[in-house]
């Protein structure tokens, strides 16, 4: 028994291997920034309220004075052209030969040549992930876009930062949009009037373009906005689909030109035109990554009367980064600069129009010093608010650098000054930009690969360790001296590392990086201490193992590891998962009909026979188990890149408010009734449910209280129209699951045995109390009698034979009765169509676990490989657990998240408790992992229990080996293990015979734990292989960032419910033997 | 010292010349056709004429050899000559179409759509059945195809007719293997012509069956090599 609470510290020192190594990579691949939500302000000053004396009050004190708004300089129209790359609007009139990408776009050309005063040419510098979503983002709010933008809204794309477009509109300014639909998305109702057409198709190249350039001369005619936004898509399809250097593409480029000359001949002279490409293109067209091709976007700036500030004012006239787009925006509209601003002001693109009584070097004094102190406050906030994220030093060094220019700021009095005062101000503002790039923009590769490594060794070493030894060999392997060492070593290591983590050579980040890393140098050493201590059972193992055994299973995992690599893979998961465990149970039906669907007779074949025989009815069960999980497809939820996926934004229970479907309430109703009445049922003919102890009972009439709750909280919480009910008596139901549930726990840890031990009374009455319906029980009593026949004196020993009920599966039923009680309390956290898919899985596992036991006994030759599953019901629990995700209607997708869990029973008195909201979520979004893993005891103990219910299932075999000896007491096999393994076992006694072969139960039951948690720390390590592999990939925000996320959750939730698992086997097994030792005694 | 059994030695290696001539042909057919949709439609292609010839060029070699084997001893040759009847072979076009629903239905259950395609379906299935169940039904007739698959023991086959059994198992399997890795392009988003439903599957199956015939070739062929040795 001691040695079992070792193997509990054994799993639980390798979960917190395997999640400190997800944690760390995560740290440094998952760039997250807190989004903040406060708006920037700023006092408006219109030409008439300037005069003297308010300019002199201005400039008393420049610093204080900074939140000032000067008017609208001009209207602005703003044509992005997607993926208009700085070389396209090169000019080059020596060239030869032009590629079909060059020198088609002329007019810029010949503007710059013709008004060079009037007309600009950058280079528009955009920060990678050059995907279109994310550049908006960063044309919009001046800020660096990461993955995670923490407390945005994940259901819609909507921004919620402050962004120069809500300040726009907040000022009375009023904008028109025509074309792409993602602006329409990111800011719905923002614009006066918006013309926006999906990019979907990106084999299109013209229509969204030609309808653009249907509404625009008419839009610019119109003259009632202030800005006017034109996005085309077509260059950018066109490099999709054919590459710049196809012919197509000189077709785009010279219909681009036209564009930009007709809206220069309409605008008004008043009107500031910018061409601005949003990113560039790789030769073959693509974009997302960081190379110069992709980043070097065009911006070409454009006044038709008025110029734009010619003066060296220390803004860089070659190239302007993207984000400064922003600001430049705000000061010729006259708006704020958005709270989270990073870029600067480019003078080279702002017109140059003068404000009364001021000079123009003032009006620029004021603008950047308003420029300035947005950033220094935007930066400061973020770094309080979160106080890792920067260095401590970095902090210092720029707040006093800030002081010197506020100093500064305050003396200039002539146009030099204000030029050397501003060059000094753009480095230290690209200074603090430089900071906030390195934490929210790159990747840190040195957490990332010790965070690979960090969960590829322990299980590396633990698959060796673990998988080569014998069940029986564990308790040999994790003494007590063992485990104090590991625990003791781990700790110091991390502890060390937490302390000392700027000490060592290698570059540690964080105080958790550097106990991280040294946790993982430490127990690797240990676990690879411990494997070459046990060298010499790994080598026999080996030795023994056969070659090439279960390759169809093995490749069906590589499968299922694989799906990670590809992103369409990704998109498909739930098919391929549904289509891998269709091969497992496949399997499994093929290795029952090679095992015992063969006929003795040589020519018997009769088709009645074939029916009556048993594999023919696995074979069934197995097909129906297949066509359960054919049926589920209907429950899948799509996502966006599916084709024809109309429901992937509204949330899964909408479809069934607007009725129709409503038969899905009935469907998922009966599906819990069904299931809680057939396991009771089952519970109820293997004995477990006799007698009247309390916990007896309560498994007895708690399932059904708590299935008529939830088939009422399903009914009742997703109807609307039934105003009748309160929804505190709606919440009453889910409260009362909750608190069922609770109580389970109470019973599983005070008094777990569902076991009913018959009063002593006369040998007549015993036989008559047993009756005919009882059979299992009275095959069990016989066999008790019958053993102890042998020892006990006849006569004496008849008033002495205990009659127990249920001990035959006295393991199984209390796993499946807290089964019970979970599934309910998961049906009701999920919505009604996913609690088809829970139910469904369940269904199948029950099926695999009868197959496979059935399998099992005709395979097993010893009580060892008896309770060890074998590989293809491992894999097939492993990949039901993963599958069970998509059945309840989930997805990998960040916008998919079922947030209306987390009101289930609180909406009447919401309390506002994050960590239950979040717990809630989490139970219902990874409900499979949680169901599976904490049963997932039954692999190894179902095999009795099935034998126990139908004994005459074991006869073909023991007609066959006659010897079928019977154990003369129960006792317990650790203290003689030199001979147990030899004595062939009676199923038929069922879960006995575990208990009486405890140090392999607990010893394998160990075994399946580690191997289940291998398992998912491979998957997680393929995912985050993936990740890292594809870390510059155009699609790795959108589908291999999120799948990481998904399988990280998943492994640190699975992780604990197995841990929960075997704390249960524990449990049970301990009352187990206390009961023995008191039936024993008491004889 | 190593003993070859030349009469097994040399059908097996005509079997699987004829089974590999047949894959080769019809991957040649499918690579000539002008676009591989056509797979998709019945009266589009050959494959399934070519995979039919083939069998039965099986069966006339097989039949060569099992009643030359039979002449020697004259009792199975009674028996066997009683078992293709007119029953029989009904029985046996029925298990060959029941073998296709089947096979049908499995396509449908492992994810092909329910009823859209059901032509496409129906021709995998009939190659499917074509690649394992045929060859067994055309040698045995039912009754014994039936026996290989249900009972222990095989009752009056000839000894050469064991080693085609064992063929065909190889063959069925490789087949049914090839057929199920064959989907593991079609999630991909290559947008290649050759991804569209049952054209992986098909040309997986061909495949399939093509390496196992080459694997248990090329066991026939080390035999050789080692009895060669040891000679």
């Amino acid at each position: 028994m001691k040695y079992a609470c070792y193997y509990l510290f054994v799993l639980l020192w390798l979960a917190i291997l395997i999640s400190s190594g997800i944690f760390l990579f995560s740290r440094g691949f998952l760039l997250s920034r807190v989004s903040k939500t406060e708006v920037a302000n700023c006092l408006h000053f219109s030409n008439s309220s300037l005069n003297e004396s308010s300019v002199a009050e201005i400039f008393k004190d420049v610093n204080s004075s900074s939140n000032l708004c000067f008017p609208k300089k001009s209207k602005v129209v703003i044509l992005v052209i997607d993926a208009l790359k700085y070389d396209f609007g090169v000019y080059d009139e020596n060239l030869v030969d032009p590629k079909p990408y060059q020198n088609k776009l002329r007019v810029i050309h010949e503007l710059l040549e013709l008004k060079p005063n009037r007309s600009r040419l950058l280079k528009f510098i955009a920060d990678p992930p050059t995907t279109t979503l994310q550049r908006l983002k960063g044309l919009t709010t001046g800020s660096l876009p990461t993955f995670i933008d923490i407390g945005s809204n994940f259901a819609s794309p909507e921004i919620n930062e402050d962004n120069i477009i809500d300040q726009i509109i907040r000022h009375n300014l009023s904008m028109v949009f025509l074309g792409d639909s993602t602006w329409t998305d990111l800011y719905p109702n923002r614009f006066k009037r918006s013309y926006s057409y999906p990019s979907f198709d990106i084999f299109d190249l013209d229509t969204v373009d030609n309808k653009i350039k249907g509404n625009l001369p008419r839009e610019l005619a119109k003259n009632d906005w202030d800005v006017l936004i034109a996005h085309f898509l077509g260059v950018d399809h066109c490099g999709h689909r054919y590459g710049p250097t196809h012919k197509e593409m000189e077709r785009k480029l010279l219909e681009m030109d036209d564009v930009i000359r007709n809206v220069i001949n309409q605008m008004d002279d008043d009107t500031t035109l910018l061409v601005i490409g949003d990113h560039g293109m790789t030769i073959t067209g693509d974009h997302g990554g960081e190379s110069s091709d992709e980043i070097n976007a065009l911006l070409f700036a454009h006044m038709k009367s008025k110029s734009f500030i010619s003066d060296d004012y220390g803004s860089d006239k070659e190239a302007m980064q993207q984000i400064d787009l922003v600001p430049t925006l705000s000061t010729i509209l006259g708006v704020p600069i958005p709270y989270s601003n990073l870029g600067l002001i480019n003078y080279n693109v702002v017109p140059d129009i003068s404000l009364p009584f001021m000079l123009q070097y003032q009006t620029l004094l004021i603008h950047s010093w308003h420029n300035a102190k947005q950033i220094f406050n935007y930066f400061y906030t973020y770094a309080m608010d979160n106080k890792r994220t920067f260095k401590l030093q970095d902090l210092n060094d720029m707040e006093n650098k800030f002081i010197q220019l506020t100093h500064r700021a305050n003396t200039i009095y002539n146009g030099d000054a204000f030029k050397s005062f501003v060059g000094d101000l753009n480095i230290e503002l690209r200074g603090v930009l430089q900071t906030c790039r390195n934490v929210w923009v790159k990747f840190d590769p040195n957490q990332m690969k010790d965070g690979l490594l960090a969960t590829f060794l322990p299980i590396f070493f633990m698959f060796l360790l673990i998988v080569n030894s014998k069940s029986k060999s564990f308790y040999q392997i994790f003494t007590g001296k063992v485990i104090f060492h590991i625990y003791a070593l781990s700790i110091v290591s991390a502890g060390f590392g937490y302390r000392y983590h700027q000490m060592l050579y290698i570059e540690l980040k964080s105080e958790v990086h550097g106990a991280i890393f040294c946790l993982m140098i430490v127990s690797t050493l240990i676990l690879s201490y411990l494997v070459i201590t046990n060298w010499e059972n790994i080598a026999i193992n080996w030795h023994e193992s056969q070659k090439f055994q279960n390759i169809p299973t093995r490749l069906i995992l590589i499968f299922a590891m694989g799906v990670f690599f590809s992103n369409s893979y990704i998109i498909e998961e739930q098919k391929i998962l549904c289509y891998l465990l269709m091969g497992v149970i496949g399997i499994l039906v093929l290795d029952i009909i090679k095992h015992c669907f063969r006929f003795d007779k040589k020519n018997k074949l009769k088709i009645s026979s074939l029916f009556k025989s048993l594999s023919f009815k696995l074979a069934l069960a197995g097909g129906m188990a297949i066509v359960l999980l054919r049926s589920s497809y209907n429950l899948f939820r799509c996502r966006e890149e599916q084709t024809n996926c109309g429901d992937f934004q509204t949330s899964g229970n909408t479809v069934f408010r607007k009725g129709g479907r409503g038969n899905i309430y009935l469907l998922s109703v009966g599906a819990t009734c069904l299931y809680t009445l057939s396991t009771r049922i089952y519970l109820k003919t293997c004995g477990n449910l006799t007698g009247h102890s309390l916990n007896v009972s309560f498994a007895r009439y708690g399932p059904i209280l708590a299935a008529i709750c939830t088939s009422g909280h399903i009914l009742l919480s997703n109807n609307s129209d039934i105003k009748i009910i309160k929804p505190s008596h709606v919440d009453a139901l889910a409260l009362v699951i909750y608190a069922l549930f609770l109580l389970q726990v109470l019973i599983l840890i005070i008094s777990p045995l569902m076991v009913f031990v018959l009063p002593r009374i006369n040998k007549q009455k015993q036989q008559l109390s047993v009756n005919s319906r009882e059979n299992v029980v009275l095959e069990l009593f016989k066999k008790i009698k019958n053993s102890y026949d042998e020892t006990v004196e006849i006569g004496n020993g008849d008033e002495h034979i205990p009659v127990v009920y249920g001990l035959a599966t006295v393991y199984s039923s209390i796993i499946i009765s807290f089964g019970l009680f979970l599934t309910l309390l998961l049906i009701t956290i999920q919505d009604p169509k996913s609690s088809v898919g829970i139910v469904i899985c369940l269904a199948v596992a029950a099926i695999t676990l009868v197959i496979h036991s059935i399998l099992r006994f005709k395979t097993s030759s010893d009580f060892e490989s008896s309770v060890q599953p074998k590989l293809a019901a491992i894999v097939g629990w492993f990949l039901l657990s993963h599958f069970c995700f998509f059945a309840t209607s989930h997805q990998t997708t960040l916008s998919q998240i079922d947030w209306r869990a987390a009101f289930v029973g609180r909406t009447s008195n919401y309390d506002n408790s994050n960590v239950i909201s979040g717990f809630l979520v989490i139970i219902n979004t990874f409900a499979g992992q949680i169901l599976f893993m904490v049963l997932y005891g039954l692999l190894s103990s179902h095999m009795f229990s099935i034998f126990a219910l139908f004994p005459d299932l074991s006869k073909t075999k023991a007609l066959k080996d006659k010897t079928n000896i019977r154990q003369t007491t129960i006792k317990k096999g650790i203290l003689d293990s030199s001979n147990e393994f030899n004595i062939p076992f009676d199923v038929t006694r069922g879960e006995l015979v575990i208990y009486e072969y405890e140090s392999v139960f607990l010893g394998s039951v160990f075994k399946l734990a580690a191997q289940f948690m291998l398992l998912h720390g491979l998957r997680v390590l393929c995912s985050m292989i993936s990740c890292t592999i594809h870390c510059r990939h155009l699609m790795v925000w959108k589908i291999f960032a999120p799948r990481f996320i998904y399988e990280a959750i998943s492994t640190f939730v699975a992780l604990p419910s197995l841990i929960l698992g075997f704390l249960i086997i524990l449990r049970i097994h301990w009352s187990m033997d206390r009961l023995i030792s008191k039936i024993n005694k008491s004889q | 010292m190593l003993r070859l059994d030349r009469q097994k030695t040399k059908q097996q290696l005509l079997q699987n010349a004829i089974s590999l001539a047949v894959g080769l042909s019809s991957l040649i057919h499918l690579h000539n056709l002008k676009s591989l949709s056509s797979i998709c439609k019945f009266w589009d292609s050959f494959l399934i004429p070519i995979i039919l010839i083939g069998e039965i060029m099986k069966l006339f070699l097989s039949n060569y050899y099992s009643f030359s084997e039979m002449q020697k001893n004259q009792t199975n040759l009674n028996k066997k000559k009683q078992g293709f009847l007119a029953a029989d072979k009904m029985l046996a076009i029925f298990i060959q179409c029941a073998m296709v629903v089947l096979y049908g239905f499995s396509c449908i259950l492992l994810g092909a759509p329910v009823l859209q395609d059901y032509e496409k379906t129906c021709i995998l299935s009939i190659i499917l059945t074509l690649l394992t169940v045929s060859p067994l039904v055309f040698l045995l007739g039912a009754g014994g195809a039936l026996q290989v698959w249900f009972c222990e023991k095989v009752e009056n086959i000839v000894k050469a007719e064991e080693v085609y059994i064992s063929l065909y198992k190889y063959h069925a399997i490789g087949a049914i293997l090839g057929a199920w890795l064959g989907s593991v392009v079609v999630p991909l988003d290559w947008d290649s012509d050759w991804q569209e439903y049952p054209i992986p599957n098909v040309i997986g199956a061909l495949c399939g069956s093509g390496v196992a015939t080459l694997i248990s070739t090329t066991c026939v062929l080390y035999k050789i090599w080692s009895a060669f040795l040891s000679y």
